[in-house]
């Protein structure tokens, strides 16, 4: 919100510099935005009148303007679109120093010479709004030929505050004055409501449907109005803060709800159709053409002030163009109104329309401060534009009474920590709102109309903080009652994985929660169903239009952007959360995720070059991340699409299939961009890790006496399964032996055909003794025969 | 052999033994001094075996001297094959071209991401300060999100927090204040818990701004916490996190949860407070928002606020891994180039 430091100091005194006064707003909670200076910081401009507007000869967009300051008439090109004969205006004589050093010279502009330049607010540093719209234009009452700085008066600051949504009573420059008064300890100066004689026509009637939704409507009427430009302290009020002047009797309204706060519209009473006016819900169908020339198509949600034929204004949002106030306008209908805030926002949301007067409702707007702002419009209006006015209407039932909030100097102090004296504490609640003080000695206070934000013991003990300083509280803390530590078992495995996987050589990625329908299609490798995937309502753009449902779709983008950035060992991974949708809602799941792409080692090295990842790398890295849980592998029971048919495991992690590992699908990897390079992934779900933790682990010992080992080669199948083999040797439950490994695989020359060798090693060892080579051999046969048996495999060599 | 003889030429051996030894200087000179003197033919061999010539109280004073000196040529001789043995290894390895100054094998350790251990640090300080973890759902209803914690549907504080909805009527929590929530719903007080995790905010990214982003949640409920308790403990926190000089500053401001709420920050880090362009030339850095807990958020999780008060923060992380890590533009944290994670990584 821009506050203009001249308007403020109309209503209170401030002698401070608008650093000081900014530091203070910020100890309040006020936070400044920008501090701007404005005003006449230039020379050698005059008032000038625009005699004659021709084309320029070599520019469609400029024009060839004579203008003349009554000492002399000259010839000065225009760019504006504004510009017309007649107009007062201020000119840039040559000579005349503009802000930022600007320097006005006799120029030719396209072949034309310019005897000046007919300026712009912002030329002229008189307006803070970044946008130019074109020339100032000045009253009928301007004077030709009177400097321009005399009548711009002295340099103004303007001040962009950020105003907090429970304070919608500072969103004024009285408001802002009051709030000062309280903290300085000065008095606010009413401003004047002077020249009102209520000898004019009766209001109108105004039809309240709900009260609820409108709990005040002050109307009246102001007959033999003359609209007109406004005088130039009007207008220079505007536009210090960024408006555009219209006219006076808008402006007025402009000015009043800039000053009170209040809200309020003028309505040209003879546009509207009969002689009373509703205030009810809108009717499907209905539509009103507003002051921003849109027409809009109304609901029931939307709340409407209605003539006789329909809808004049969206209450609290926005007049109608058809019955505004124009130049011809004589007899207004002036609305001093109050409406539920809720209405106003949802409203306004709808139509997708803000306005100064939305923003004020939604957060709420005073309804005892309606007649002082009522009368200070009527004053200035009648002071501006002569007329006539009558009575106020008002259907104001019942003032919302505010609850008496008790309060005591202790109350203050055991909220916030300190130690305030009664002495402090009081005065200032006093200059806050109303204190009582009942029979047994009890305090209470009752805040003005305008607090709305004040409900609560906890609301005053903040007011107390904020007048007297957060500064002044101590750092002093309670005895603390701890609660017992509890185990965190979901927080503990995480760290354990991201360490691990570090470990191995995995570098951690963060991905966004969203992902697009483009990728949820190549991931999926087929159109979402609907209903299978959340779905955002308004996504920022096309790239975030799903959560997703697996970590892989970052982690693939992210490995192909890291290999077209010229890494050439890509390891990353993700611990983050996945979702499903289901009828209760979205499911998340706590999830881990891998890919490996690339050589390892991944830089060119001296020792040689780095190892690709095949399927067991993916396998590896999978039983050392999760070696502390119970885990077990298993063939897929129907190939995933995403995965190489082959290279491709499921994990059962207790009694249920929570994971995948493998080799991307060669058709995947080249639609996410990663080449022809082989590609491993894993994606295990970690939800209810901690659960199927391993069994503590205790020590049982190992034999003192040597090993002995053998090592099988055995002719299988090709398509034989190693797991088998190694079930086949495991059921023996031999009782020396210690291990089973595979120590070598080979297929083609010198084999039969469709056979492969396997080598096993079998380890043996006896806890009290070495053992005997007969046993060992006892024990290997006992093996070779199962194997043949269960396996058909028959021993080489 | 009589006892004389026999005595003048141990002495003579034990003169000479030691010499011939160190005098050896390869591995087959010392192999021909150990046959020498201790080979089946060997001088104090010999020696030994004359013994028995001698009488028994003879043998009996000579015998130890004899077995001794035995013993100590014994070990001279093994002591000197090591050290030739050595000398020999080092000669070879000398020979050896190795440069040590050439880079080590790459193991290929990963980094940890900085937002994980800007989040650890932080729960680090707050879990020695008694705060236990706790979590929530990403996916968040109204009610939890905004209701619950004070902030009506229609209410212009929901202006303060753009929301993305899903199409469900669910949304992406705009805070990790909802924890406070679902956390006391379980809990009795006193309550003492940090929340970390991910938020969004429907906003257009830059350098400085993030529509998913991280914070960490700080909220302790129990008999008579104060202002001062909750200035206390940020005190200690932002100290904690930034260095034993850290001061901080409260100042007003409007959050709908807590009563009466501040505004915290942190005297500039880069500028200690002379004012830079970091700080605006404010000599302050915003850090995070806080406040007592608004007696409406624990009525609304039936508590009596006649016998519980609270106080809450939150503070964003990014913005500390960013000031920590100087990096310049927070969209960065998601986009996973090595590079960058390798510099900033933990």
């Amino acid at each position: 919100m821009k506050i203009s430091l001249n308007w403020l100091r109309s209503l209170i005194d401030l002698e401070m510099p608008p650093e000081d006064l900014s530091a203070k707003l910020l100890n309040l909670g006020f936070e400044t935005e920008s501090i701007e200076t404005i005003g006449a910081q230039f020379s050698g401009v005059v008032i000038a009148e625009v005699k004659k507007v021709g084309p320029h000869p070599n520019a469609d967009r400029l024009s060839l303007c004579v203008v003349s300051d009554g000492a002399e008439t000259c010839e000065v090109v225009c760019g504006a679109p504004n510009v017309a004969e007649g107009q007062r205006i201020a000119l840039a004589k040559i000579g005349a120093k503009l802000p930022g050093d600007f320097r006005i010279k006799k120029s030719k502009i396209r072949g034309a010479v310019s005897n000046g330049m007919i300026c712009s607010a912002k030329e002229l540093g008189l307006s803070s709004n970044g946008e130019d719209k074109g020339i100032l234009v000045l009253g009928e009452d301007a004077v030709v030929g009177t400097d321009f700085s005399s009548i711009t008066g002295e340099p103004d600051v303007v001040l962009d505050l950020d105003v907090t949504p429970n304070r919608p009573d500072c969103l004024s420059h009285l408001g802002l004055a009051r709030e000062l008064a309280i903290t300085l300890g000065r008095e606010v100066r009413r401003p004047g409501t002077d020249g009102i004689s209520e000898d004019g026509p009766n209001p109108w009637p105004v039809a309240v449907e709900d009260a609820e939704e409108c709990p005040r409507y002050v109307g009246r009427i102001v007959e033999g109005v003359r609209v007109g430009p406004s005088p130039d302290w009007l207008r220079r009020r505007l536009e210090s803060i960024g408006l555009r002047p219209i006219n006076n009797v808008v402006d007025v309204t402009n000015f009043v709800l800039h000053e009170t706060g209040q809200p309020m519209h003028a309505f040209d009473a003879d546009k509207l159709a009969g002689d009373a006016l509703s205030v009810r819900a809108a009717r499907e169908g209905e539509k009103i053409v507003a002051l921003d020339e849109t027409e809009y198509a109304l609901s029931p949600e939307n709340l409407v002030i209605a003539d006789a034929e329909g809808p004049v204004a969206v209450a609290g949002v926005i007049g109608g163009l058809e019955t505004a106030v124009t130049a011809g306008t004589s007899r207004l209908f002036l609305e001093f109104a109050n409406f539920r805030p809720t209405r106003v926002r949802r409203s306004a949301k709808r139509l997708a329309v803000r306005t100064d007067s939305s923003y004020r409702f939604e957060r709420g707007a005073d309804l005892g401060g309606i007649p002082a702002a009522a009368a200070r419009a009527t004053a200035l209006i009648l002071e501006l534009a002569g007329g006539k006015t009558g009575p106020l209407s008002d259907t104001n039932a019942s003032p919302a009474a505010h609850r008496p909030i008790d309060v005591s100097a202790r109350r203050m102090n055991e909220i916030l920590g300190s130690d305030f004296p009664d002495d402090r504490i009081l005065p200032l609640l006093k200059r806050i709102g109303e204190i009582f003080q009942d029979a047994s000695g009890r305090l209470s206070l009752v805040p003005p109309s305008y607090r709305l934000d004040l409900a609560t013991p906890n609301d005053l003990a903040e007011e107390v903080a904020r007048h007297l300083g957060y500064d002044a509280i101590g750092e002093d803390p309670a005895p603390a009652h701890l609660p017992v530590p509890e185990p965190d078992p979901v927080r503990d495995a995480c760290a354990a994985l991201g360490a691990t996987l570090c470990g191995l050589g995995f570098s951690e990625a963060y991905h966004r929660d969203m992902v697009s329908e483009t990728a949820l299609v190549r991931f999926l490798g087929r159109a979402p169903k609907p209903g299978d995937h959340p779905k955002l309502l308004n996504p920022l753009s096309e790239e975030w239009a799903y959560l997703r449902p697996s970590l892989l779709i970052g982690l693939m983008g992210s490995a192909a952007s890291n290999l077209n950035h010229g890494a050439h060992g890509v390891r990353l991974f993700e611990l983050g959360r996945v979702y499903t949708q289901t009828l209760d809602g979205v499911r998340e799941r706590l999830t881990v995720s891998g890919i490996l792409a690339g050589p390892v080692p991944s830089r060119a090295h001296w020792t040689g070059p780095g190892r690709e990842p095949d399927f067991f790398s993916v396998k590896g890295a999978v039983e050392a991340l999760l070696r502390d849980y119970r885990t077990a592998w298993k063939t897929p029971a129907a190939p995933d699409a995403l995965f190489h048919p082959k290279a491709c495991l499921e994990l059962n992690i207790g009694n249920k299939t929570r994971g995948v590992a493998g080799l991307l699908h060669p058709s995947v990897a080249k639609a996410w961009d990663l080449g022809d390079r082989p590609v491993g992934a894993f994606e295990i779900d970690i939800e209810e890790l901690p659960q199927w933790k391993a069994r503590r682990a205790r020590f049982a010992g190992f034999s003192p006496f040597p090993s002995s080992s053998r090592d099988l080669s055995l002719l299988v199948d090709a398509g034989a399964r190693y797991e088998s083999l190694e079930r086949a040797v495991g059921a023996l439950k031999l009782e020396s032996l210690d291990s089973v490994s595979c120590i070598d695989v080979f297929e083609g020359d010198g084999l039969p055909v469709g056979k492969k060798s396997v080598t096993l090693r079998l380890s043996f060892s006896h806890p009290e003794r070495t053992l005997k080579d007969e046993e060992v051999q006892a024990a290997v046969a006992k093996a070779v025969e199962a194997l043949a048996k269960e396996c058909g495999a028959q021993r080489r060599g | 052999m009589t006892r004389e003889s026999w005595e003048q030429r141990l002495r003579g051996l034990e003169d000479s033994a030691v010499a011939s030894v160190s005098g050896a200087t390869d591995l087959e000179s010392l192999e021909a001094v150990r046959v020498d003197l201790l080979g089946r033919k060997g001088r104090l061999t010999g020696l030994l075996k004359g013994l028995k010539d001698l009488t028994i109280d003879d043998r009996k004073t000579l015998g130890p001297q004899a077995n001794r000196l035995r013993d100590e040529v014994a070990r001279l001789i093994e002591d000197r094959r090591t050290s030739l043995e050595r000398a020999a290894i080092d000669a070879e390895l000398a020979s050896v071209s190795l440069d040590a100054s050439l880079p080590p094998r790459d193991l290929g350790l990963g980094r940890r991401h900085p937002i994980t251990k800007t989040i650890e640090d932080m729960a680090g300080i707050l879990s020695r300060l008694g705060f236990a973890w706790a979590d929530g759902p990403r996916v968040e209803s109204d009610r939890y999100n905004f209701t619950a914690l004070n902030i009506p549907e229609d209410h212009s504080a929901r202006d303060m927090q753009d929301t993305f909805y899903l199409e469900n009527g669910q949304l992406l929590r705009t805070h990790t204040s909802p924890v406070q929530i679902r956390y006391l719903e379980k809990h009795a007080p006193p309550v003492r818990i940090m929340a970390p995790g991910r938020v969004f905010r429907h906003e257009a990214e830059d350098a400085g701004h993030a529509a998913v982003f991280h914070q960490i949640e700080g909220l302790y409920v129990d008999r008579g916490v104060t202002m001062a308790d909750l200035k206390n403990t940020l005190s200690v926190f932002m100290k904690g996190l930034f260095g034993a000089q850290t001061k901080i500053r409260m100042r007003p401001s409007y959050f709908p949860f807590t009563e009466p709420s501040a505004e915290v920050d942190v005297q500039c880090l880069l500028c200690k407070g002379d004012g830079c362009s970091a700080c605006k030339q404010s000599g302050w850095m915003e850090m995070l928002g806080s406040g007592v807990v608004n007696p409406a958020v624990l009525k609304g999780v039936g508590l009596d606020t006649e016998i519980w008060s609270g106080f809450a923060f939150g503070v964003g992380v990014e913005r500390i891994a960013m000031l920590r890590l100087g990096i310049p533009d927070i969209r960065m944290f998601y986009e996973n180039d090595l590079r960058f994670l390798r510099q900033v990584g933990a």
